[in-house]
């Protein structure tokens, strides 16, 4: 059977991507204030153009104008000087007018909150997004970047990024190092380390260069990364009194302190104080961002005196996380699906969109062909990842593709079933029920499906017995085995929370095939 | 009485000077050359040879500077000009080759004017500087631009061997002598000597033109070390004519043009430090764009290595790669001794390209 994996304690860890976006998002201004800007002057500049008009003369001009930003009339004459004989100008002079004309830079068109390197409609424009052949094309491109532009750390946390993207772990690792050498101290640089480090669970890793950082008590971003990293490890940041004198500076505006008051609030959710906690939270949704607003919503799940409503939160900027959560609670699957996809292409290298997003295609809307191109995207970020792999397996198996299927079984039977967590153990078990069934080894199937259920049993876990029952259940129908009428029942008579909509759609579904067939 | 009556800077045309000039007319603003605020300039000739005077204007200090003390004023600008021409005679005795050269100087006494001096320096006479030769469209006297920055960086050795640092190198004050031919530095005003303290030198400002200046000025950023400073300023300044000569734009307009504004130096409130990594980018990018001004790839290649290791934004990765690395002692400590600034590399390749290019373009 196919679950959503969801992450038992949400933290709020920086989120990835690119740098031209991450500069859109405003997640690299920097409000404290050590300097005026420096005053510039032109007169020189005008002064030699009224002595002299010439193309020289006046490509001078320009560049003094846009260099101190300072207009005049004579940088007006200059400018249709050079436009009236574009043939001695060269695109760069000529751009630089554009930009002096302007005036002021225009800010990123952003639609519909979306801020995404590419955006699709379809599965099919999914699928060819995470095209092998054009995504090596950006890799090799970048790569040649980072060989021409050896000092730059940017491009190779970019590179380190597209790694990443495509599983390649050890050289993802290379390039973030690199650019941690590079640029020690830099919020993007070191952001995007700690989410990759924390992606490959080395947590020791991204709380030492955090660490390292020159001006790391002074900046909120890097605080909050810290504290949140800390959590994760079970241990408590030192950075947290820092963080709250930050908090209470008055020298940052409420979108620079957004995530260190998420990142303090749910210290103090976990640690059970409730006020403070809200205290917090309250703070961090004055001007959220997408990741504080997901995790308010993630804990409003965790605890129902937190409320919130994630689409009252217009201004955030790729909410996607915050919004497939909602709806998926709200049982809205379409939604939910269509947020999922977005918040993978927010995030290409997360498993928690593709293990959401594949969950709802497969296993509510019946769109298996979704759910397995979900699933083999995510594995190109993920490899070894069990719970996709899971998820491929089984929706495969429902799908009666048979060709894929004798693919990846022998991947997910490498798999050392006793190193997983007990929730995990008993999905795989439950999967490896139904392909046995598919392959025809009814006994062996549902011996593993029964095993799964008597597992989920003795961990407690009501959720994961009812959803391996009802799987279960649906198989013995297909099967028309005698023993199907058994687990009807158990389904019949399963009481599911109202929160648990997808069991309950399950329920549903199951319950009007039986009355489907007896009709017939 | 209007100002130019009663000033005698503006009256020296017809005379006859005691070392043995005669002026024979004021230069009116002419196509690309700069006169400066201060001076007065004439065309001037003793015998067959013909020079540019520039007069030292006092009257426009004051025009200049209102408010301010008459002795501070005089005083200023007093040093100034010995210091332009201490500067200037230093050259003279070197017989740098490449850099606008004073033929004479002296001091003129005017009777009836309330300030009778008119102190003078006399240089060899120009053709006007480079922007009045000047076409950025592709492809265009590829060969003459690169004899012209071959002159200037030989000009710039000239300085640095003779502990002159320019500081303000750009394309006003790159002069043309011979119809075109011959390209040299001018204009020593606001330049910075190791042995003679220039007024100036305001605790390490840059002294130049701003709007020219390596990025790190702009974020007010100064190295403290003399020597360091004013060498990797004369060099970011050489790599950022290069790209003007071929694209019109100087490296600090296309640092700035690929930098997102909130970094921009206009806006940044914060260090320079917090800058650097923006700063960096945004400078490949300006070199990338560079390139795609010259058709030829192999030329384009090579001015583009020429120029990223002049115009590196941080000032400590600048200069020959090579000598980056040999600049430092043991200790991690900065050899002062190095050659990472220096231009005999860039002479010689200016040197091999302006040839190939005679060839390849002509």
């Amino acid at each position: 059977m196919a679950v959503i994996y969801e992450i038992k304690e949400r933290r709020v860890i920086p989120n990835w991507r690119d740098f031209k976006r991450t500069l859109q998002l405003g997640e690299l201004s920097q409000s404290n204030k050590s300097a005026e800007p420096i005053i510039l002057n032109i007169d020189r500049s005008i002064e030699d153009w009224k002595q002299g008009k010439n193309i020289g003369t006046a490509a001078d001009l320009i560049n003094s104008a846009f260099v101190s930003g300072i207009q005049s009339s004579e940088v007006k004459q200059a400018i249709e000087f050079i436009k009236s004989d574009q043939q001695k100008a060269s695109s760069s002079l000529l751009d630089l007018i554009k930009l002096i004309e302007l005036d002021s830079p225009t800010p990123p068109v952003i639609s519909n909150n979306s801020l995404l390197e590419i955006d699709v409609d379809t599965v099919n424009e999914f699928q060819s997004f995470i095209n092998n052949k054009s995504f090596h094309k950006v890799i090799n491109k970048t790569k040649n970047r980072t060989k021409n532009e050896l000092r730059n750390p940017i491009i190779w946390v970019e590179l380190a990024r597209l790694y990443t993207m495509r599983g390649h772990e050890h050289k993802a690792e290379n390039a973030i190092l690199t650019a941690l050498h590079i640029a020690p101290n830099n919020r993007f640089v070191l952001r995007s380390a700690t989410r990759f480090f924390i992606h490959k669970e080395k947590f020791d890793k991204a709380l030492f260069y955090l660490r390292k950082a020159e001006g790391l008590k002074d900046d909120p971003w890097l605080i909050s990364a810290h504290i949140a990293t800390s959590s994760i490890m079970g241990r408590f940041s030192p950075l947290i009194k820092e963080g709250k004198r930050l908090l209470d500076s008055n020298n940052f505006s409420d979108y620079e302190l957004t995530e260190l008051s998420s990142s303090l609030g749910t210290l103090e959710f976990k640690d059970g104080s409730f006020k403070k906690a809200k205290g917090f939270f309250e703070k961090s949704m004055k001007m959220p961002n997408d990741n504080s607003l997901a995790q308010l919503e993630w804990v409003s799940k965790d605890e129902q005196r937190f409320q919130i409503n994630p689409f009252q939160f217009d201004k955030v900027i790729n909410p996607f996380e915050a919004r497939a959560l909602e709806l998926y609670e709200r049982g809205n699957w379409k939604d939910a699906f269509y947020n999922s996809i977005k918040w993978f292409l927010d995030m290409p290298f997360s498993k928690r969109p593709a293990l959401l997003g594949s969950y709802i295609a497969g296993s509510l809307l019946n769109d298996k062909k979704a759910a397995i191109i979900l699933c083999q995207v995510g594995l190109q970020a993920n490899p070894y990842d069990p719970t996709l792999l899971n998820n491929l397996v089984y929706n495969l198996a429902t799908s009666d593709n048979q060709q894929m299927l004798d693919a990846y079984v022998p991947q997910m039977m490498e798999i050392d079933i006793n190193g997983l967590p007990n929730e995990s153990k008993v999905t795989f078990q439950a999967t490896l029920g139904l392909v046995s069934l598919k392959r025809g080894d009814t006994e062996l199937g549902m011996k593993m499906y029964k095993v799964a259920i008597q597992n989920a049993t003795n961990i407690r876990n009501d959720y994961l017995k009812n959803l391996a029952i009802a799987n279960f259940a649906m198989e013995l129908i297909n099967l028309n085995s005698p023993e199907q009428m058994i687990y009807i029942d158990l389904v019949r008579n399963m009481k599911i929370p109202e929160k648990h909509k997808d069991l309950q759609q399950l329920q549903s579904e199951i319950l009007k095939k039986i009355n489907t067939q007896a009709k017939n | 009485m209007s100002t130019n009556q009663d000033n005698a800077a503006h009256s020296l045309v017809g005379k006859e000077l005691k070392n043995g000039w005669t002026v024979l007319k004021k230069i009116e603003p002419k196509e690309g050359s700069t006169g400066g605020f201060f001076s007065v300039c004439y065309v001037v000739t003793r015998g067959e040879e013909e020079a540019f005077l520039k007069a030292l204007n006092f009257q426009a200090f004051f025009q200049m500077f209102r408010g301010r003390p008459i002795v501070e004023i005089i005083n200023e600008q007093t040093n100034a000009y010995q210091f332009e021409r201490d500067l200037l005679l230093r050259c003279k005795n070197n017989k740098l080759s490449k850099v606008s050269m004073i033929v004479d100087e002296g001091e003129e006494v005017l009777e009836g004017f309330t300030i009778p001096n008119v102190p003078y320096l006399v240089f060899e006479m120009s053709d006007g500087d480079v922007r009045s030769h000047m076409n950025f469209s592709k492809d265009v006297e590829i060969a003459w631009k690169l004899q012209s920055l071959h002159n200037v960086a030989v000009g710039l050795k000239q300085l640095h061997s003779i502990e002159i640092g320019h500081q303000d190198l750009k394309p006003s004050n790159v002069l043309l002598y011979q119809d075109g031919i011959v390209s040299k530095v001018g204009d020593l005003g606001r330049s910075l000597c190791a042995e003679i303290e220039a007024p100036h030198e305001n605790g390490g400002d840059f002294p130049g033109d701003l709007n020219y200046a390596p990025t790190e000025f702009l974020y007010r950023y100064i190295d403290p070390d003399w020597n360091f400073r004013v060498r990797s300023t004369d060099m970011y300044l050489f790599g950022s004519l290069i790209v003007f000569y071929f694209s019109g734009a100087n490296m600090t307009a296309l640092i700035g043009k690929n930098l997102d504004p909130q970094f921009k130096w206009t806006h940044w409130r914060g260090k320079f430090e917090g800058v650097h990594d923006y700063l960096v980018d945004a400078f490949y990018k300006a070199i990338k764009e560079f390139k795609s001004s010259i058709s030829d790839k192999e030329l384009g290649d090579e001015l583009s290595k020429i120029i990223e290791y002049c115009c590196f934004p941080i000032p400590e990765r600048r200069g020959h790669p090579k000598a980056i690395t040999l600049s430092l002692n043991r200790d991690g400590s900065r050899n002062l001794n190095s050659n990472q600034f220096d231009f005999h590399r860039i002479v010689s390749k200016f040197d091999i390209l302006y040839r190939m290019a005679n060839y390849k373009f002509k």
